[in-house]
């Protein structure tokens, strides 16, 4: 089956001031498939999916250099809003982190200052398919004014996923989403990324290697800035081909 | 590379097998012994030693289950355990027909074994089994190599063997009986050998994560058409 890849990175190095972080970086990400980031810590796989929705921008002393295409667009044109971009790849982080506003509040709140819902009722529907989506409804349907934070830790990270669904993105990156959950909620997580990769390109970083092999379709791993080796994750955890790779995925590491 | 508990005991796994691999090794040449003394005593202990090759094959399969379901093995470790118990389940089977070996005993005079070569087909098929241990236990596929070159040279001697006892049943129908245990024999030791070069494919795979290509055609499609001729 061919796989259009959703997402390029070409040649990308990322500086933080003289330090290189990522060293010459080429990699695609297939749509509707999910890409596993793994290496350990100090790697680059965090900078390196913080630069996909430009989120080092801000960090001072920092460059990079190379391209990363969204399809045709390049999310570097100048002419792109960075605001608009972050419309298109949404982010999950290890913690979670919803609004302190109401479970309502915490999806509505985007598409309704980007205009994408008009009423009351759209805003409902839209409110409804993102919990759906992030399997979540069932548990809060009856409690929608609550406050997110009131939510378990689980429950509060199918929030985040939610509110990062109702824009309708391209991509979904998710920094380490299930490192802070207990094993129920990992499992939820896991499932509903398997899910969600029907409708959205999924990039995953994870510390956790069975969270990796269960749950993604390709696997890239990273060491010291340079990307080592990427496959797909059958092929990686089965019979990698780059002896790093195998050192780290058994835990002869170090 | 850094060793941690659960490397050991993948290396305590392999050692087990190994050592349930000489055994099995070395209840074949005491079935090959009784098979040419015409010895019932030996084909008795041959019985007994089997035995107690079942009962560690469970063992050990329990044993590789355990691991795979606690520690979640990728890579290299994933197939080294996955080697471990095909392989043991390879063993248990040489040790099975070993035991089919020493039941035909009483039907196998000392002239139909030098008039067939049995000793020889034995020899070939014990040295075979031995190299297939020792690539695993070395993980070497060099010497995985040689176990298939010795798996032609088996497939001949037991189509030779086929052949000229069916000649000779043609001749006269004075040793059917016997002629039909050689032809058993004969069958066990080619399956023997069959063990031993999946043994040697199975080390392949550990060692290059690649599978071995298997023989274009199976022995028994080789038998076939070498009757035909």
């Amino acid at each position: 089956m061919d796989v259009k890849n959703k997402m390029v990175a070409e040649s990308m190095s990322f500086y933080y001031g003289d330090f290189q972080a990522l060293k010459n970086i080429s990699l695609a990400f297939p749509e509707n498939r999910v890409t596993a980031l793994i290496g350990p810590s100090g790697c680059g796989k965090s900078t390196f999916l913080r630069c996909l929705n430009r989120m080092n921008d801000l960090i001072p002393k920092t460059r990079m250099s190379g391209r990363i295409m969204l399809g045709e667009m390049n999310i570097h044109d100048p002419k792109i809003d960075v605001v608009d971009l972050r419309k298109k790849i949404g982010m999950v982080f290890q913690k979670p982190n919803p609004f302190p506003k109401s479970i309502y509040e915490n999806i509505a709140y985007a598409p309704r200052i980007h205009g994408i819902v008009r009423s009351r009722q759209q805003t409902d529907a839209i409110v409804e398919d993102s919990l759906q989506k992030a399997g979540l409804w069932n548990e809060v349907k009856d409690r929608l004014n609550d406050l997110g934070t009131a939510l378990s830790g689980g429950q509060q990270q199918r929030l985040c996923i939610a509110r990062a669904i109702a824009m309708q993105p391209d991509v979904l990156l998710m920094d380490e989403p299930a490192s802070a959950l207990d094993p129920l909620a990992t499992q939820k997580i896991e499932d509903l990324v398997l899910e969600l990769k029907k409708k959205f390109t999924i990039i995953i970083v994870t510390h956790n290697m069975q969270q990796a092999s269960r749950a993604s379709d390709y696997t890239a791993f990273f060491y010291l800035g340079d990307l080592v080796e990427f496959g797909r994750t059958e092929q990686i955890f089965t019979k990698p081909h780059e002896k790093q790779t195998e050192d780290y995925i058994t835990g002869r590491f170090g | 590379m850094s060793q941690r508990p659960v490397h050991e005991l993948i290396r305590e796994l392999s050692d087990t097998l190994v050592l349930l691999a000489s055994h099995v090794r070395l209840n074949l040449l005491l079935a090959l012994e009784a098979l040419k003394e015409d010895d019932s005593e030996k084909a008795r202990r041959v019985k007994n030693v089997d035995y107690q090759v079942d009962e560690a094959e469970v063992r050990l399969e329990s044993q590789c289950l355990s691991f795979l379901a606690l520690q979640q093995p990728v890579a290299r470790d994933l197939r080294t355990i996955v080697a471990i118990m095909k392989i043991n389940d390879y063993m248990a089977r040489i040790g099975d027909l070993a035991v089919h070996v020493v039941e035909r005993v009483a039907d196998i005079d000392s002239y139909q074994y030098q008039q067939y070569d049995l000793e020889n087909v034995g020899a070939k098929v014990a040295e075979m089994l031995q190299s297939a241990i020792e690539a695993f236990s070395s993980k070497d596929t060099s010497v995985a190599a040689r176990v298939f070159v010795m798996e032609e040279e088996i497939d001949y001697m037991h189509r030779t063997i086929v052949r000229n006892v069916m000649a000779e049943m043609k001749v006269s129908s004075d040793h059917i009986e016997q002629l039909i245990a050689v032809l058993s024999v004969s069958r066990y030791l080619e399956r023997i050998a069959d063990h031993a070069t999946k043994t040697a494919r199975e080390v392949v795979y550990l060692v290059t994560g690649q599978t071995a290509p298997r023989q274009r055609e199976s022995s028994y499609e080789k038998l076939f058409e070498s009757l035909r001729n």
